[in-house]
């Protein structure tokens, strides 16, 4: 067992400690331009984990001085860490495949959609519809349809005889082409959709919660007009 | 009478009992922050652009960096508090142990601020599974600030009132593993909730 018996106590010395919390400063910072700096990508994970490791490593090693300390510390320590990891990623496989990103495969399309007032539960992030069509469900959509599901709209409403919009959170879209004209007096049918998808929260719907979200920044060129000529076509 | 080194306590092990009790306490509470971090990694983003209130609209990165510098420069002290003790040099010790207990408290104020910012945009535990888990994960590791806090200034107070408890360096060493702990807790925390946990998420617009 090394010691510095200087200080009366086992472990490192005061210059040595300096220098770890240098480092520990040091690593945060890097961790931090890299986040900001976005230059790394997928590998960010790997990164991260990697360099909080290290501090990890750093803090219990020299800080709490498990380096010099008889190994028992160690492997109680070690025990109670493994198992959490152990735990942690067998839990994080279950649940997520470790697409961490995005939510769990199968939290899609709620078997019993809960009416209001707790819509949250049901809420499809647009992700997992994506995933829908990544997974191969409705890879076959186009055009207005394939945005529809794309977008994740088609978690929250029906269309009949659209593969995969099944959401009960907002109303049904079947017939939104006839409906949409009728919705407030002296706004037509294609006005109506238009606002609906731009402005959500402008009209509610009777008997709906006001969850509907603003979407119009994710569209891309011509993507919102496609949509709307999609569902204006619905009659 | 004080004991003056830990190699004066006659163990089957040969070790410090304390020592041993408190690194085996650490190792079960990996257990439960490693759960909480699983889960909240697993649920964080359900629902989550509904009103905006998901990992990625709310977590502050900038404030909360500057949180984990002071969090680790508290830990910087407990290291200088621990050596102290190990020197017999109370007034350091002190000097050192007011100094974490001090920044254990900046860091429950920076929590206490985003507690409060999460709140004002309306994500209280209850909104949804993010602020659930985020709320469940943070508070109790705050938790365990507040309970380092109220212990190390214990020890401070001590040194005054009661030299005689405090003499042993081994006390300061076993209220230096918790504090470390609690960083490192925060070291993880902050990789992978904060950083790992809001990377590649838009807020608002998702798709
Ligand atoms: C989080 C669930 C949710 C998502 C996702 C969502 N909507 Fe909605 N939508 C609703 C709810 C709830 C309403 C009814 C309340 C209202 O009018 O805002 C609604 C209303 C509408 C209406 C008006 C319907 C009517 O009968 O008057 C249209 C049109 C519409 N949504 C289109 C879309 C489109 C297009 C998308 C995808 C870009 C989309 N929605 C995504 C929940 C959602």
């Amino acid at each position: 067992m090394s010691s510095d018996h200087k200080n009366g106590q086992h472990g490192a010395s005061i210059p040595a400690y300096m220098l770890v919390a240098l480092i520990l400063i040091v690593v945060t910072a890097l961790e931090v331009g890299i986040f900001y700096l976005d230059v790394v990508g997928e590998l960010l994970v790997i990164i991260m984990i990697g360099l909080s490791i290290m501090k990890f490593g750093l803090v219990v090693g020299y800080f709490m001085h498990l380096k010099f300390e008889a190994p028992l510390f160690t492997y109680f320590f070690l025990g109670g860490l493994l198992l959490a990891i152990s735990i942690s990623l067998a839990f994080l496989t279950l649940f997520t495949n470790f697409d961490i990103g995005e939510p769990n495969v199968a939290q899609i399309a709620p078997a019993t959609p809960t009416p209001y007032p707790t819509p949250t539960v049901v809420m499809v992030p647009v992700e997992s519809a994506s995933n829908i069509v990544s997974e191969g469900v409705v890879d076959t959509l186009v055009g207005g349809e394939g945005i529809f599901v794309g977008k994740g709209c088609a978690g929250c409403h029906s269309i009949d005889g659209l593969d995969g919009a099944v959401g009960q959170v907002g109303p049904n879209l079947t017939n939104i082409g006839t409906v949409a004209g009728t919705r407030i007096s002296g706004v037509n049918a294609r006005e109506y959709i238009e606002n609906s998808i731009m402005n959500p929260s402008d009209f509610i719907v009777d008997g709906f919660a006001p969850v509907m979200p603003e979407l119009m920044g994710s569209f891309k060129e011509g993507e919102f007009k496609e949509l709307v000529d999609y569902l204006e076509s619905l009659e | 009478m004080a004991i003056t080194s830990e190699n004066q306590e006659h163990t089957s092990t040969g070790l410090s009992n304390r020592k041993l009790l408190m690194w085996t306490f650490l190792g079960s509470e990996c257990l439960f922050f490693g759960s909480l971090i699983a889960t909240h990694m697993v649920n964080r983003n359900e629902a989550a652009f509904v009103h905006g209130l998901s990992p990625a609209c709310l977590l502050d990165i900038p404030i909360t960096s500057m949180s984990t510098f002071v969090l680790l420069m508290s830990s910087v002290a407990m290291v200088l508090a621990v050596a102290a003790a190990y020197r017999f040099d109370v007034k350091q010790q002190r000097l050192w142990l007011l100094m974490t207990a001090s920044l254990g408290i900046i860091f429950l104020g920076f929590q206490a601020y985003e507690f409060q910012t999460f709140v004002n945009e309306g994500l209280t535990i209850g909104t949804n599974l993010f602020g659930s888990t985020f709320f469940t994960l943070t508070g109790f590791h705050g938790a365990h600030v507040t309970l380092g806090v109220v212990w190390i200034f214990i020890m401070f107070i001590l040194t005054y009132i009661k030299p005689d408890a405090t003499s042993n360096p081994l006390n300061t060493d076993i209220a230096g593993l918790y504090w470390h702990f609690v960083d490192i807790v925060w070291i993880v925390i902050f990789t992978v909730i904060y950083l790992i946990g809001s990377y590649g998420l838009d807020c608002g617009h998702v798709g």
